[in-house]
């Protein structure tokens, strides 16, 4: 391990000095999980440290940027869960983007490893092609894919963008379209996309203002005859209190999966290293915050099986203690019987998790 | 000799008499002037602070048609790459991790813009203040050794942000130095303070802005602005969701 960690030092360090020459802009991130899980009379203990090495460079006709992760593990990390045992790699890489965008009189072009964002993000995006959620940060950086995207502005807040991609199920290309418009206080947009063999959607989505935030997003799915289809769903509104210092948000999920098998019941929130997967029937996502200022938040935020009303509460304190300097604390409870999705028996007890970021 | 000092005194007097006599349009008329620009850019700094923790920010950006459209990016390490694009009401994001674009609305409007005393919805306030408000003189206050105009704003529209504010209005400047923003119901919500006022381009322009929200314990943010340039050319399509993500 200490081999490759060296060697891993070695050609970060030949590449930091060459960077700045090349007019190349250097800035990056460490965050440390230092995880406690309670489960019964045992208690495990993991420990996952991620660097984070952001590589650009800007000028008026490109940009380039890269976003390089070092995960380094420690602890009892075999007893936490299949995904980690069977890739029993105490350091691991990852770029999760590695892009070049061009920029032409007739839109951007983007080729390399980006992400592709149809639709509006949120936990229960039904054109997200990524649709694991990072339970302890939703909002953490999802890996993208091997693709060549364009994006046409049509006005300043309409456009459309495209995206084609070997990286695809059944070794088919994937390729799909946004168009997105403004009316009113509201966004909206439609997408339609093939994803693999037997996978191709449509759908359109909406965000805006109606005294309180609104958003919503309705898809079909469907083969390539058409034979088998199913609809996915989601509707969610936001609200805030005294002045904006309390917010309350809530979203309905339905995945209309009649032609397919659930998967539920498949996921494992804290095996994946905090990743949970909404593949059953119905699910509630709520959120309450109270951050009275730049310094301090607190979050509560619930997510529900409706099907085997399961649950799944995340309680997290974030102090800002410094400039770039933050320090959180997690503690997550799961809820349900037997093998429900996000059941003790299944998931363990409860799990504390401290989070150290600096921002470099 | 008598008469030379006589004459001094009514020509100095007479600028200084006339704009005593200015109406409280007439003063919100002379405000909403000197802010009227085609094109900006700035350079600036935010400090954020809370007791004596402080948070700094820098960013950059451009404005069109009095801020009706405006762009920003920040630089710090904290939030580099974050942009935020203004189209006369609204307000969009861009994440640079996630390499997309999110619309600020409902909810996130009240908040204070990466935690400062500042909240979208204080950025978002497009029209002139003698459209937004009705405007009534009272009495002329010094402020810094400086004769000002104080008016006090009342709201026309029930969507203001602001019910009631007081402004204090340097009368050389037509500059406002010190505002009071209040809240249905007479409750003080904020005071801002305009200082280091520089010339550019026959306007008044201050440099330093403070923002205490009154109802966040020993809290203040200060913008210092570097460099603001009026008239400038700005990137072409500054003005566009596409643009947040170049």
């Amino acid at each position: 391990m200490l081999r490759r960690f060296g060697v891993l030092l070695i050609f970060l360090g030949s590449l930091i000095p060459s960077v700045g020459q090349a007019g190349i802009d250097l800035s990056g991130a460490i965050r440390n999980d230092t995880v406690l899980l309670a489960q019964g009379s045992d208690t495990l203990f993991f420990d996952i440290l991620e660097s984070q090495l952001v590589l650009q460079r800007k000028t008026n006709d490109w940009r380039f940027y890269s976003d390089l992760r070092v995960f380094l593990y420690a602890g009892d990390i075999q007893e936490i869960g299949p995904e980690i045992v069977e890739g029993v790699d105490f350091i691991t890489l990852r770029i999760l983007r590695g892009f070049i965008r061009y920029y032409t009189e007739y839109g951007d072009f983007t080729l390399g490893k980006t992400y592709i964002n149809l639709g509006i993000p949120s936990v229960f995006n039904p054109f997200e092609l990524d649709r694991d959620v990072n339970v302890t940060d939703l909002s953490y950086t999802k890996e993208g894919i091997l693709a060549l995207t364009y994006e046409v502005p049509f006005a300043p807040l309409s456009g459309g963008k495209f995206y084609v991609s070997p990286e695809a199920d059944q070794s088919e290309v994937s390729a799909g379209m946004d168009l997105y418009t403004n009316l009113g206080s509201f966004d909206l947009g439609l997408v339609a996309a093939r994803t693999g063999r037997d996978q191709n959607l449509a759908g359109v989505y909406f965000k805006g203002d109606a005294e309180v935030e609104l958003q919503g997003a309705y898809a079909l799915r469907a083969d390539d005859e058409f034979s088998k289809y199913r609809f996915e769903a989601m509707v969610g509104a936001d609200y805030s209190f005294f002045e904006g210092e309390w917010l309350l948000g809530a979203q309905f999920y339905y995945n209309g999966n009649e032609n397919e098998e659930a998967q539920g019941n498949t996921t494992n929130g804290f095996a994946q290293l905090g990743y949970a997967s909404f593949s059953d029937r119905y699910y509630i996502y709520a959120n309450l915050m109270y951050a009275p200022d730049g310094f301090f938040q607190f979050r509560l935020d619930g997510f529900v099986n409706l099907e085997d009303y399961s649950a799944l509460v995340v309680h997290t304190l974030s102090w800002v203690l410094a400039d770039g300097l933050n320090l959180s604390l997690q503690w997550m409870i799961p809820t349900g019987v037997g093998d429900t999705q996000y059941s003790r028996e299944v998931i363990g007890k409860y799990v504390i998790l401290a989070r150290v970021e600096a921002k470099l | 000799m008598k008469q030379v000092l006589a004459l001094l005194v009514i020509l100095g007097g007479l600028p200084a008499w006339s704009a005593a006599g200015l109406t409280a349009d007439e003063i919100i008329q002379r405000v909403d002037d000197n802010q009227v620009f085609t094109t900006q850019s700035f350079t600036a700094t935010m400090k954020i602070t809370k007791g004596k923790r402080t948070l700094t920010k820098n960013f950059y950006g451009y404005g069109k048609k009095d801020g009706q459209k405006s762009f920003m990016e920040f630089t710090n390490p904290e939030d580099k790459g974050v942009k935020y694009l203004k189209l006369e009401d609204e307000m969009w994001i861009y994440f640079p991790d996630a390499d997309d674009v999110l619309k600020i609305s409902g909810h996130m409007l009240r908040q204070g813009m990466m935690g400062s005393d500042l909240s979208y919805e204080d950025m978002l306030e497009n029209e002139s203040i003698e459209e937004r408000y009705s405007a009534k003189r009272l009495e002329d206050q010094v402020v810094g050794g400086r004769p000002c105009y104080v008016v006090e704003l009342t709201a026309r529209k029930p969507e203001v942000t602001y019910e009631k504010q007081v402004i204090i209005v340097d009368q050389g400047w037509f500059l406002p130095v010190k505002i009071e923003l209040y809240a249905r119901g007479g409750r003080l919500l904020k005071n801002m303070t305009q200082t280091n006022v520089k010339k550019i381009n026959d306007r008044w322009v201050p440099f330093e802005i403070g923002i205490q929200d009154t109802r966040k314990r020993n809290s203040l943010t200060t913008m210092k602005f570097e460099k603001i340039s009026f008239d400038v050319g700005v990137p072409k399509r500054a003005f566009t969701k596409g643009y947040l993500k170049r």
